[in-house]
């Protein structure tokens, strides 16, 4: 018997959305040219007390940065999350991302305060590399989410050899 | 756009979310790290960000205070005018002009106000090209204080300026028609993209923009105060729009153009086609040297890459743009998004313009306007176009922590 892996999930937390973003006119931008925009910042549900209080009380970014302001010490929650995870991605986060794109979706990742082009390919997903720095780099076309530099052909399957 | 309307959004957005309404921080992603905190920049910009291609507020003629009751005929209307022009030293604001002209046409019905007809198509690629405007419009100033520096060509700077004050104080109408030529001189490069573009002439959005243009050059040609420059923009702007609204519907209708020829020059080469198009115009040959400057300043590297998904498709030869320290990183990452989707393509060129870059994705944006009319993805269209400046000079992003999902 087929036991769909749902099943199981129905007695995990709820999960954080890898694509939740406040709406506003700006990310219009991302909706009307069919590009998902996606975020790898949140927390572990492992981590319950933060993935509560991050939900329910800081609710977003903004909400966590006002709470801090006001009092950090009573958001010491929100302080550890944000001093843990500086590049505003978590592993867990990661994680839910390559859940969620599609192989051979392109999309665009916002990462250290900066967004870049991401896609899915067989092997996981990579960061289009757009540094003026590597103009002359014919070979460096794209780099992994843990910093490894790659060609053009990516993803291959047959690469893997 | 002003503080209040900014500050309304704020709160309603803050309501929305539920979240304290003091809200003060916002992440603000800045073109480079987010450890230069210099750039102040609003979080938030909005539809109000259009009416910025601004028209400084000057006093001006109301037709009402000459007729009837001060002036007993037409011509002493007429003249009482002119005397408050020179009375208040106005420098021929076309708000005045056309208060006479108004007096002087009242019974030949030639009211240059009168409100035309203009589709909506033809709304969007004339918002679409004062938005375009106003960011050229910056990146101008920002030759021109560059400019300011070397003192050989100081008088550069203001001259430009003062065509541009012209420009500003004009009508809605007559301003959207300036923004298109400053639009159209600076664009050169993008005007190239679509020179492989079938052409369109004889769609009733282009009829209705060329109707209200032709009587305002009528207009100035009847005020004595006749603006060689808006002229000119009449004929640069048809190309502009026709660019503009290339979409699968209005190809349908097309014919053969007439009149506007396209530069067959890659990149800034055309700019200097278009500056022989209007060297009528005193300052034009000055303007498109500023505006040289001012794209060499706001243009970025691009790169070709090899891609090759998987062994079973062959390998495509894409050029992407690179991120320079100032590029606006979010524009430059969905356009190559769409570089890598292959829903765009750029020039084989080293360098591509903050300007082409913006004028690719409103190409893509046009293009894929939904065949049936779709009054939600007008309005989106029109926020989105209202917030592309602002875009690239940053991106605000608010990350909610409340949103779960169930996996799927």
């Amino acid at each position: 018997m087929n036991i769909e892996p749902k099943i199981c999930i129905w007695f995990t937390n709820d999960l954080h959305s890898v694509s939740a973003f406040e709406m506003t006119p700006q990310m219009l931008l991302f909706d009307m040219i069919k590009v998902r925009l996606f975020h790898a910042w949140i927390p572990d549900p492992a981590q319950a007390e933060t993935s509560r209080y991050l939900q329910n009380v800081c609710k977003s970014f903004n909400g966590a940065q006002n709470l801090i302001v006001q009092d950090p010490e009573a958001a010491f929650l929100a302080v550890n999350f944000f001093e843990e995870n500086p590049m505003q991605s978590t592993p867990y986060g990661l994680d839910r991302l390559a859940d969620k794109m599609n192989i051979d979706e392109t999309a665009i990742l916002f990462r250290n305060n900066h967004f870049s082009t991401v896609w899915k390919g067989w092997q996981g997903i990579a960061t289009l590399v757009t540094d003026v720095g590597f103009v002359d780099e014919a070979q460096i076309v794209w780099e992994t989410l843990q910093g490894d530099m790659l060609n053009g052909c990516f993803a291959s399957p047959a690469q893997e050899r | 756009m002003n503080k209040e309307s900014q500050k309304n959004y704020a709160e309603n957005i803050a309501n929305d979310v539920d979240l304290p309404s003091n809200i003060t921080s916002t992440l603000h992603v800045k073109p480079t790290s987010f450890l230069d905190s210099e750039d102040t920049t609003k979080p938030l910009e909005l539809a109000e960000e259009r009416s910025a291609v601004p028209s400084p507020p000057k006093p001006t003629i109301n037709v009402n205070d000459l007729m009837p009751s001060s002036a007993n005929t037409k011509e002493e209307a007429i003249q009482m005018a002119e005397e408050i022009i020179q009375e208040r030293k106005l420098q021929d604001l076309p708000e005045d002009r056309s208060a006479i002209a108004a007096i002087a046409d009242d019974d030949v019905e030639c009211n240059p106000k009168i409100d035309l007809p203009v589709s909506k198509e033809a709304r969007t690629a004339v918002d679409y090209s004062i938005m375009l405007a106003s960011e050229v419009e910056a990146s101008r100033k920002e030759a021109a204080r560059a400019e300011d520096s070397s003192s050989q060509k100081v008088s550069v700077a203001p001259a430009v300026v003062k065509s541009e004050g012209t420009s500003l104080s004009f009508t809605q109408e007559e301003q959207a028609q300036i923004s298109l030529t400053l639009d159209v001189r600076d664009n050169a490069s993008m005007k190239n993209s679509h020179s492989n573009s079938p052409s369109i002439s004889s769609n009733a959005a282009i009829k209705d923009i060329r109707f209200s243009q032709d009587t305002s050059s009528v207009y100035h040609s009847k005020s004595t105060a006749p603006s060689i420059l808006s002229t000119t923009a009449v004929i640069d702007a048809h190309g502009l729009i026709q660019d503009r609204l290339e979409s699968p519907r209005e190809l349908s209708e097309s014919s053969p153009k007439t009149g506007e020829s396209r530069p067959e020059e890659k990149g800034s080469i055309s700019t200097n086609g278009r500056s022989s198009k209007s060297s009528q115009a005193p300052n034009a040959s000055s303007t498109s040297k500023s505006v040289a400057h001012a794209q060499a300043i706001e243009s970025y590297v691009t790169k070709k890459i090899q891609l090759q998904p998987s062994p079973e498709v062959p390998a495509r030869t894409l050029r992407i743009v690179l991120q320079n320290e100032n590029g606006p990183c979010c524009l430059i990452a969905v356009l190559n998004a769409l570089i890598i989707k292959e829903q765009i393509q750029l020039e084989e060129q080293d360098r591509i313009s903050s300007v082409t870059l913006t004028g690719l994705l409103g190409d893509y944006l046009l293009k894929h306007r939904p065949s049936q009319h779709d009054p939600n993805w007008e309005h989106n269209l029109q926020d989105l176009l209202n917030v592309l400046p602002s875009i690239q000079k940053g991106m605000d992003v608010n990350i909610q922590f409340s949103e779960y999902e169930h996996r799927a």
